[in-house]
């Protein structure tokens, strides 16, 4: 016979159908017998109903549309499964070929087009005013002779270069590189029409250009919103040798991928030489990057840095805790650093600095040292402005691995 | 899981959104409810429950389908909220003495401003907002098991997987929490019937 202990221990249970067949049935004779554990039950049954007749609460205003939003955003993060690292080979790919392009393309052009006299002298400066405003801050070289030079001496102008550049960033989720750096081609080819090898003419186009870079400059300053977000984290480990390995595997598991020095970085962008880890293991870029940043020849004191996307660093962080035990984990806080005003200096200064390049050119004399300085000094600038662009979704994560 | 549900959970694990949001769509008001129950509040809880479908969505390629998919959906649901429970301890201490303050005002003012009525439905009503407040007051173990089980239906075994515990917990917390509910209710109406002989 059950007790009254076991049976109100099983009200809940029986109510519940979760009893098995035989509690069941000794269940059913104690309550059979037993008045107050009949009361029970039945005072029980009332409360359950209650709780299952309290009505569901309805989904907030707005709730799906929400959610919706998110989710596609999260999907796209998820698409791209592009690591930061193959991001900036991409660009830099692109920016190279369309650059070399550009240039070749520009000499068919000019060159047919004035040997056929499809386009009279008033007919492209007409061309060139439209299109100096859609082409932004491509330059209107003022001769083809100008062009061409330029074209030789740099790959191509580099403000058009970056052009090609922001134009294939911002189409890369659609299209394949080929397709970008066609777009950006065209670009290019436009405003190459457009000018004129008229003195006058040119002069024009010049200060064209030279508002729509300010104007490209102010849009720029209400739209974009970048930041530079840096983390450390400092792992203990008996043996930090066995587990660098590791932290990169979580790292491209998070879709991470192995900071490449700056410096390196930029000279790389500056041969066009393709890193020869492209494709698979962007992890060996930390190697090599410890290596070439080497001051000590130990790699373990050698800290491992890595991009993340922001939105994945939270489950980075979680991933490192629980490979290597919370204990031995220590993760400082995430340091955002707004670089917005930066960032605009910089787009002012480039643009600046390409208004003197092209004030430079009108000159008769030709100051050809100065304006291929003041080339590499925007240059190293829109490298700058691509690198902080790219960066702001990302974080600087530096990993310190202290011995035991 | 039908057919359809599997489909679509193939092309979510594919990361395909809009088969996902289709997947989900059954379970949204569930979701939002029951993190509706473990947090008590509207606002909070439609943040957790878009946060948990969001982390469902992440891990959906990484769901092995050794439970059923609502099982391992409502896993996650509740360790979001009660995630955010933890973190809203740490900062705020006094959070549960304001909760049940609160939770008296509201009682008290319901009981004021509802002229006793014999009808049937009205006391029915006067009930449920009675019974929504204690379940509240409930601790927060009790809670969920009450809530997954009452609200969402679920079985002792599906409710032991999500709160990863033994079913024989899952029947005694189930027990205590309904033995606290009914004493608070019973207590309650005590007072309540004494109000009204005023």
């Amino acid at each position: 016979m059950t007790s009254c202990m076991t049976a109100k221990e099983n009200i809940c249970a029986y109510l519940d159908n979760e009893l098995s067949a035989e509690e069941k049935r000794l269940f059913e004779e104690h309550i059979e017998s037993c008045r107050a554990c009949k009361q029970e039950l039945d005072e029980m049954s009332g409360i359950i109903s209650l709780c299952t007749s309290l009505p569901q609460q309805e989904l907030p205003q707005g709730f799906k549309a929400e959610l919706h939003e998110k989710l596609l955003a999260v999907a796209e993060s998820q698409k791209s499964n592009v690591t930061g690292i193959e991001k900036f080979k991409r660009i830099r790919y692109i920016k190279m070929i369309s650059s070399v392009a550009a240039g070749l393309l520009l000499i068919f052009l000019t060159g047919s087009l004035i040997r056929y006299g499809f386009l009279r002298p008033d007919m492209m400066a007409k061309t060139g005013q439209s299109t100096a405003l859609s082409a932004m801050d491509a330059p209107a070289q003022p001769s083809a002779d100008a062009g061409v030079s330029a074209a030789a001496d740099n790959g191509a102008p580099v403000g058009a270069a970056y052009g090609a550049a922001a134009a294939a960033g911002s189409a890369e989720a659609n299209m394949n590189d080929a397709q970008a750096a066609d777009n950006a081609l065209g670009i290019m080819g436009f405003a190459e029409s457009g000018t004129a090898p008229d003195g006058t003419e040119s002069d024009r186009s010049v200060s064209k250009d030279r508002s729509s870079a300010s104007a490209y400059a102010a849009s720029q300053a209400i739209v974009e919103n970048v930041s530079n977000k840096v983390s450390a984290i400092t792992i203990t480990a008996e043996d930090p040798e066995t587990i660098t390995g590791k932290i990169k595997a979580l790292a491209l598991e998070n879709n991470g991928a192995a900071k490449e020095p700056v410096l390196m970085k930029f000279a790389r962008s500056l041969t066009g030489e393709q890193p020869a880890d492209q494709g698979t293991g962007s992890a060996e870029a930390a190697d090599t990057a410890a290596a070439a940043a080497g001051t000590a020849s130990d790699t373990v004191a050698q800290p491992l840095s890595f991009i993340i996307p922001s939105s994945d660093y939270d489950r980075f962080l979680s991933s490192v805790n629980e490979a290597f035990g919370a204990a031995n984990v220590q993760s400082g806080a995430l340091v955002t650093e707004d670089l917005t005003q930066t960032l605009n200096e910089k787009i002012k200064q480039s643009g600046d600095i390409e208004a003197q390049i092209q004030e430079l050119q009108q000159d008769s004399t030709k100051n050809v040292d100065k304006i291929n300085d003041l080339k590499t000094e925007k240059e190293i600038l829109d490298d700058q402005i691509e690198t902080m662009r790219l960066d702001s979704d990302f974080v600087n994560v530096t990993i310190y691995i202290n011995r035991k | 899981m039908s057919h359809n549900e599997q489909h679509l959970l193939e092309r979510s694990k594919a990361g395909d959104a809009a088969a996902f949001e289709e997947l989900i769509e059954a379970y949204q008001k569930k979701i939002f409810n029951l993190a509706y129950r473990i947090v008590g509040n509207y606002d909070d809880a439609a943040d957790l429950a878009q946060e948990a479908m969001i982390r469902i969505f992440r891990s959906i390629a990484n769901f092995r389908e050794q439970s059923s998919f609502s099982t391992w959906v409502y896993r996650i649901t509740t360790n979001v909220c009660l995630d955010e429970i933890r973190r809203k301890k740490n900062t705020r201490v006094l959070s549960l003495d304001e909760e049940i303050h609160v939770e008296d005002g509201e009682v008290k003012r319901q009981i004021m401003s509802d002229e006793p009525q014999p009808d049937e439905v009205a006391e029915r009503e006067e009930l449920r907002s009675l019974i929504d407040s204690a379940i509240k007051s409930l601790p927060e173990d009790q809670r969920l098991v009450l809530t997954l089980r009452d609200l969402q239906g679920l079985s002792y075994e599906e409710i032991s997987k999500i709160l990863d515990c033994p079913v024989g917990t899952v029947k005694s917390r189930i027990n205590r929490a309904r033995q606290a509910l009914k004493n608070v209710l019973y207590d309650k109406r005590e007072l309540l019937s004494e109000d009204y002989v005023k």
